[in-house]
């Protein structure tokens, strides 16, 4: 027994002294997914400082201990633990981390774990950037992150879209949000010559916190974009392809068809029927039934591809892609072509020294052609493409028997002569061209002097030279009275960074980690213009200035302006133990729009937040696989006033006398001008269930800004109207939900959900001085404080006296409705609408399911709580009478014609008015923006090719579904009033990505 | 090694920040001058004074002149009236409405513009000529501002009353202030004072019709004379200016003359006119599209037509034979209401680019210097005011009078002899507040049956324009006129 007992003891310590002693482990990390052997992957003992890393092929060697654990770590992959457990070979295979927690962000001038970001921020993801067709990248930001308002008002191939991000907290300072592209600042016009495949991430910072460091100019948030780099992937070549066809969607306006338009005509007593000549033209219209929106818009083709190339060495990374992008539009003569090349280098001089450059240059082409457009003043014009479509009658003809255009769309027709000509032939004789040439270059040197110490010195310019040429013909009607036109208009947009940011990097007592940075920043903007205009073309085929010979009809102008800015800044970000997170940053800001004395201001933020997951108390706790909670608070500015608007200026253009040039003050001096400030608080949580396979985030804001800059109206006995004074304050509150969820997944099928809300109030809480409201000039809408920026103010809509047709208007004195009605339009009579332009709730979706290589993936995005002037259904409805000669809706006919009729509209001599509240609607919709369908060939399948590595095919919808209310062109448009809008189209298209 | 570039480096940019700082915040526009510079030079004040002048031509382009007889008996609006000037014509405008607005805006701008130089013009070194004409111009235009301003947002002059009625700010030297009103009074005191350092010292010695003259302020003199009642002095006005400029100015006894004083803003009638150079065409709307609308082939489409109804109508008023009649009107095709008579005052100068319809606008025009003459004659009872006021009709081939009744029955021709002569131009308004009547419109053919016809009040509140909503906005001690 004693013997048993001897050997057992001397076995257990033989095996106790088999595990204390150092052993020989070897082995192979391969990637989970694919079996691919992982180089570069860190094992560690862990609690000892022993470690070592896979080699080229994955395979690692280690002595340890026998009872120690080794710790695999690789970025991208979730981290494993294996214990010796007296082992000689551990083969490992690594999983792919869940991405959302250990991505690495930009924020600020250096990259950051999202996971210990104090901050508000989204990220969209390159996958989803690069596919989508657009011209300007503006546009597929919708839908993508909570509180982020992206609308396009127009559906012209490169429009960029209003970008909002938790509300508008400016009035006259601009609500564009900071676009900061490779560290340098740009603005969404430069959008329109990148190549959105080069773009590798996209973060949208949205509070105090997050966007601190930009303090100076991010009162209405940042979105950070960075380009593609070689580093992080295997080097190749890949082509992406894509063909598609660009949609009209039928509008929501209801249009008569020609047996509606004749009886109402006849109604209307415009067509006489006891004349034989009204009946004559009745019996010739009646032959033909339009629907003039498909006879004027077309469907076109759009086609994109691009080749890039990667490449990866020890010291060389590279990124290389051309493109070549082509949309046309829907409305005829519009459209965009596009190329681009890039040129992305790292290179590391030495060891403690990178040098990387950036480098595009972008050319595009934008076929303009007199549309109603944000760049056009011709909306409401009767050759404007988009709007005749809408005002021909349905029985005029664009299009003889052959196909072939008519020079007039109903001759004969003796009404108005402006319906005689055919717009699309209008359309054949003039032209709009815009070309864009921007080029850009982003640099950067890193100096490493040790490894916690790093510097970082940048570079960056853009040039953007923009040329429009618009050509009215003289045989055209707008050509016609000057015997042709030409204008030309050439501008250069300059903007140059150069910044040095110093970081050190430390940990100190074990678990306290502490992250400092501090540098420089000089910014500057330069802009010129040389504009020319002249009439009387010498013969009608040429468009150059040297044709044009009226002597008097030469116009010139031109101009230059530029603006500056120099900062200091510093940050600190502390962790303990990654379970509390404290960051604090000031900055210091000085702009050249400014008055002499207040150039300079001062901006902080700070930060907090407690990783509770970490605590011990929850750590055990499974379900919960994530909980952070976030606070944050910090002062913001906004300087996007005109370059010289503190200074008293005298100016020249437009004053002259007798053909001489003459001078007058055109500005008041205010030295005391300076930036517009936000003060701003941030309450986040994140949290995740079961494995993260359930995220969220709810976040809590409040943005109060102050010194708002108003123009304040003068006593015009000055000699001047307004001026700039910081004197008004605002704020906007609210909150967002954003989570994601992934159903269901095993090893074939993967099903996932997600969506983000957000709801934003907006209240103006000081105006100026005494006056607490004011009326926007001819905008239908009044500032008036406790209401909402963007308020409309008008007169309420009573209805129609049965008993005469007379139209009825609700009465109301000092803005406040007294019970009365009326039956004349009154200014007086005008009350705030409780209706704003800007949307109070906006809300995304997406649905992503997986089967094997097959993926389907859809975003739904609306918006909630918006309204607009309609202004088109006055032309097309409420001007009743006046304009019974052009195409109405069938919601027109129904007006009073004897006593006893209750109608929609009054009598045919009550004409509305094109801002009253009839035509105030609700804007609200919900659309599917895109719909993809996709499938991955699986990489062992590919890889008996040999040569190609990656190959993923796909077909997808933008726009395809669309529900709302909203009788107009497209509710997805933010702007006071809607008239003549371009739609929007469906565009669908089927690509490919194939990589070698 | 590495510390040493790492020092350098922060030193570096530090040191370069810190030296170009300022500098490189400090920007000046490219197309703008800051005010501390800008009028440095006598030079400078020569081109301010341009300044001054061109703010005289936004006060009166498009509609400056027009706006008047709008809201007279002079005009009606066509049937296919598309609602231009609805409240003006309808006498139903509140303060917000843009035609004020422009008024009292553009004219202090003029007054801002004249007082910066009269500021300075003093102190400039230069040829002292071309100082005393800069500073009489500065002077003329300010006065002149303010009497548009009075007359139209002010009861009129009644010497009972002018002390205590509000008037309208008068500006001397240009501040941020907020102001308050000075009395009707004051502001013609101070005008008439304006106009008469110009006179009395001589500032103004040229005679080019496209600026400022001493015949221009001593017209604006006489005119102020009248408006306060002071006949003798407008009486003394008229004979100093036949003493000085008999020669130079008179009433064109010529029709073909006449003619061209509006075919080709030529002839001795014009004291002043406002030119329009080929690079202002852009800037300044054509008179003829405003009132006849003939841009486009199809027919005119004109917005308002002189009123003709076979009885009371100004069309009616005009004896058949009048010179006149077929110079001030004219009958045309329109496109929606057959042949009517429109109004062909501003044809349009063939000389100046026959595809803008261009005219250079003739603001001050002799035969009011007669007039005004006449009517201060008339209250004074003197029995000369016939023979003035035949020196017109003669000229214009109208039967001459053979005697006047009495003072009423001399006021009430000589006010329709105004209305005849400068329908149009932006006095019948003017003489209808003075004499405090009312008016009516009524149907006639092709005028729009709903709107057309109109009876306003002489105790219209209307008659004294409301003091824009902007001014109210940027002035909390101003008072505003009643019941707006």
């Amino acid at each position: 027994m004693k013997k048993l007992t001897l050997i057992l003891i001397g076995l257990i310590l033989a095996a106790g002294a088999l595990f204390a002693q150092t052993v020989q482990v070897s082995g192979v990390v391969t990637d989970a997914i694919d079996g691919q052997p992982l180089p570069g992957v860190s094992v560690v003992v862990k609690g000892a400082t022993v470690s070592t890393a896979t080699d080229v092929n994955g395979r690692y060697t280690i002595n340890v201990a026998g009872d120690a654990t080794l710790v695999f770590t690789f970025v991208g992959m979730r981290a494993r633990e294996e214990a010796v457990a007296g082992r000689a070979t551990i083969d490992v295979a690594l999983e792919t981390e869940a991405k959302k927690l250990e991505d690495v962000v930009v924020v600020g001038y250096t990259t950051t774990r999202k996971g210990a970001v104090t901050g508000a921020i989204s990220t969209v993801g390159n996958e989803k950037i690069g596919e989508v067709p657009v011209g300007n990248l503006t546009q597929m930001l919708q839908g993508q992150a909570a509180g982020v308002v992206a609308i396009t008002s127009s559906g012209r191939p490169g429009a960029a879209a209003t970008v909002l991000i938790r509300g508008v907290s400016s009035i006259n300072s601009g609500s564009a949000p900071l676009y900061i592209i490779d560290g340098l600042p740009s603005s969404s016009v430069e959008f329109s010559a990148i190549n959105t495949n080069d773009i590798e991430s996209l973060t949208i910072l949205k509070d105090a916190s997050a966007t601190a460091i930009y303090g100076s100019r991010a009162a209405n948030g940042v979105i950070l974009v960075t380009t593609k780099s070689g580093a992080g992937k295997d080097p190749g070549i890949n082509y992406k392809g894509q063909f598609g066809v660009s949609l009209f969607q039928k509008d929501n306006f209801g249009l008569m068809n020609t047996q509606e338009k004749l009886a109402y005509e006849i109604a209307m007593g415009v067509l006489d029927l006891s004349n034989p000549a009204h009946v004559a033209q009745y019996n010739e219209r009646s032959q033909y039934d339009f629907y003039q929106p498909d006879e004027m818009f077309r469907n076109p083709f759009m086609q994109s591809h691009e080749l890039s190339f990667n490449s990866n060495t020890e010291k060389t990374k590279t990124y290389a892609s051309v493109s070549m992008y082509r949309q046309d539009g829907i409305v005829e003569r519009s459209g965009l072509e596009r190329f681009t090349g890039r040129i992305n280098l790292e290179q590391k001089v030495n060891s403690w020294l990178t040098f990387t450059t950036n480098n595009t240059v972008g050319y595009e082409t934008n076929n303009l052609s007199v549309t109603a457009d944000e760049l056009d003043y011709y909306r409401n014009n009767y050759y404007s493409p988009i709007w005749s479509a809408y005002l021909l009658n349905p029985y005029e003809r664009l299009r003889d028997d052959d196909g072939n255009l008519r020079d007039g769309a109903s001759p004969g027709q003796e009404f108005y002569r402006w319906q005689y000509l055919n717009p699309l032939k209008q359309l054949e004789l003039n032209t709009d061209v815009a070309t864009h040439l921007n080029i850009r270059t982003n640099n950067f040197l890193d100096f490493k002097f040790t490894d916690d110490l790093t510097l970082r010195s940048t570079f960056g310019t853009n040039y953007h030279y923009y040329k429009r040429a618009r050509n009215f013909a003289p045989a055209s009607a707008w050509g016609e009275a000057t015997n042709g036109t030409l204008y030309l208009y050439n501008e250069l947009l300059n903007t140059y960074v150069q910044s040095n940011v110093l970081t050190y990097n430390t940990t100190f007592a074990d678990k306290h980690s502490l992250k400092a940075y501090a540098g420089t920043e000089t910014t500057g903007y330069y802009y010129s213009s040389e504009n020319t205009f002249m009439i009387e073309v010498s013969h009608p085929s040429l468009n150059v200035p040297d044709a044009y010979t009226a002597p008097e009809g030469k116009g010139f102008s031109g101009s230059k302006g530029e603006y500056t800015l120099a900062s200091f800044f510093g940050a600190l970000n502390y962790n303990y133990d990654e379970k509390y997170f404290a960051d604090i940053t000031y900055r210091e800001d000085g702009c050249s729009r400014f008055g002499k004395n207040k150039r300079w201001g001062g901006f902080w933020a700070a930060g907090l937040a407690w990783n509770m997951k970490n605590e011990g108390f929850l750590t055990n706790v499974g379900i919960l696989s994530r909980s952070k909670l976030r606070f944050s608070a910090g002062t913001q500015g906004n300087a996007n006033i005109g370059n010289y608007a503190a200074l008293g200026l005298y100016g020249f253009s437009g004053i002259t006398y007798n053909g001489i040039a003459g001078s007058g003050p055109s500005s008041p001096a205010n030295d005391e001008l300076t930036w517009e400030r936000q003060l701003s608080f941030n309450v986040g949580y994140d949290f995740g269930f079961l494995d993260d396979r359930f995220t969220g985030t709810v976040e809590w804001y409040r943005r109060n800004t102050y010194d708002m800059i108003l123009e304040v109206p003068l006593s015009l006995t000055s000699g001047f109207d307004l001026a700039n004074k910081n004197i008004g304050e605002m704020y906007n509150t609210g909150i967002e939900f954003t989570f994601n969820a992934e159903i269901f997944k095993n090893q074939d099928w993967q099903v996932s959900i997600g969506g983000n809300f957000a709801y934003n109030k907006n209240e103006i809480t000081k105006l100026f001085g005494d006056l607490d409201e004011m009326v926007w000039g001819d905008t239908g809408l009044k500032l008036q404080v406790g209401h909402p920026f963007g308020e409309f103010y008008s007169v309420r809509w009573a209805g129609v006296n049965p008993t005469n047709g007379d139209g009825l208007w609700y009465t109301a004195v000092d803005g406040v409705p007294d019970g009365g009605i009326i039956n004349s339009y009154r200014e007086s009579d005008k009350v705030m609408l409780g209706k704003s332009y800007f949307p109070s709730y906006t809300a995304g979706a997406t649905l992503d399911v997986t089967w094997k290589g097959l993926n389907i993936s859809a975003l739904f995005s609306g918006i909630f709580d918006k309204y607009t002037i309609n202004n088109n259904r006055y032309f097309l409805e409420t001007s009743n009478g006046a304009w019974a000669t052009y195409q109405r809706m069938t919601t027109a006919a129904d007006f009073w014609q004897k006593p006893g009729d209750v109608t929609r509209l009054p009598r045919k001599d009550v004409t509305g008015i094109w801002n009253e509240e009839r035509l105030i609607e609700k804007q609200d919709f919900v659309r599917l923006k895109n719909l993809m369908v996709s499938y991955t060939f699986d990489k062992k399948w590919l890889e008996r090719t040999k040569f190609v590595k990656g190959l993923r095919i796909y077909v997808q919808g933008e726009n395809l579904l669309t529900f709302t209310g909203y009788k107009g062109f497209d509710p997805e448009q933010i702007s006071n009033v809607d008239l003549g809008a371009y739609p929007t189209p469906r565009i669908i298209t089927g690509g490919i990505d194939i990589t070698f | 090694m590495k510390k040493t570039i790492l020092y350098s480096l922060a030193a570096g940019s530090i040191l370069l920040l810190t030296v170009s700082c300022e500098d490189f915040l400090d920007k000046q526009p490219y197309a703008s001058v800051s005010d501390d510079i800008a009028l440095t030079t006598l030079a400078d004040c020569e081109t301010a004074l341009n300044g001054v002048y061109s703010s005289i031509r936004g006060r009166y382009l498009p509609e400056g002149l027009s706006v008047y007889d709008i809201m007279t008996d002079n005009v009606v609006v066509p049937a296919s009236w598309r609602n231009t000037y609805l409240d003006v014509y309808r006498y139903n405008f509140s303060a917000d409405n843009g035609v004020m607005y422009n008024l009292w805006f553009n004219a202090y701008i003029c007054i801002a513009r004249a007082n910066n130089i009269l500021e300075v013009i003093d102190s400039k070194e230069g040829d002292e000529a071309a100082k005393k004409r800069i500073k009489g111009a500065c002077l003329v235009a300010r006065a002149w501002a303010h009497f548009d301003l009075v007359r139209a947002f002010a009861k009129p002059y009644d010497p009972v009353t002018a002390s205590s009625d509000p008037g309208v700010p008068y500006i001397f030297t240009t501040t941020l202030d907020m102001k308050t009103r000075n009395t009707v009074q004051e502001v013609y005191d101070y005008l008439i004072a304006d106009l008469r350092t110009v006179v009395d010292e001589q500032l103004l010695t040229g005679s080019d019709i496209n600026y400022l003259t001493d015949a221009a302020a001593r017209l604006l003199l006489s005119r102020a004379y009248l408006y306060v009642g002071e006949d003798q002095n407008v009486i003394q006005e008229y004979a100093s200016f036949q003493a000085l400029y008999a020669s130079t100015y008179g009433v064109e006894t010529d029709t073909a003359a006449f003619r061209k004083v509006w075919t080709d803003d030529t002839g001795k009638e014009i004291i002043f006119r406002i030119p329009i150079a080929s690079n202002e065409f852009l800037l300044s709307r054509s008179m003829r599209n405003f009132w006849l609308g003939d841009d486009q082939p199809g027919g005119a489409k004109p917005e308002f037509i002189p009123t003709k109804n076979g009885a009371a109508g100004l069309y009616d008023l005009y004896e058949s034979g009048d010179a006149r009649v077929k110079i001030f009107f004219n009958d045309m095709e329109t496109a929606k209401e057959g042949t009517q008579t429109l109004v062909y005052k501003y044809m349009g100068n063939a000389a100046l680019a026959s595809s803008f319809n261009i005219n250079a606008l003739k603001i001050f025009r002799y035969p009011e210097l007669v007039l005004n003459y006449a009517e201060a004659l008339a209250r004074t009872g003197n029995s000369g005011a016939v023979g003035a006021v035949n020196s017109i009709r003669q000229a214009r081939l109208a039967t001459p009078y053979i005697n006047f009744a009495d003072k009423n029955d001399a006021l009430e021709k000589i006010y329709l002899e105004r209305r005849l002569e400068y329908c149009f131009e932006g006095h019948y308004w003017h003489d209808m507040k003075r004499y405090k009547k009312g008016f009516e419109r009524v149907l006639q053919p092709g005028a729009h049956l709903a709107m057309a016809a109109l009876t306003v009040s002489p105790e219209d509140i209307h008659w004294v324009w409301p003091i824009p909503v902007e001014e109210i906005n940027g002035n909390t001690i101003i008072e505003q006129n009643p019941d707006y």
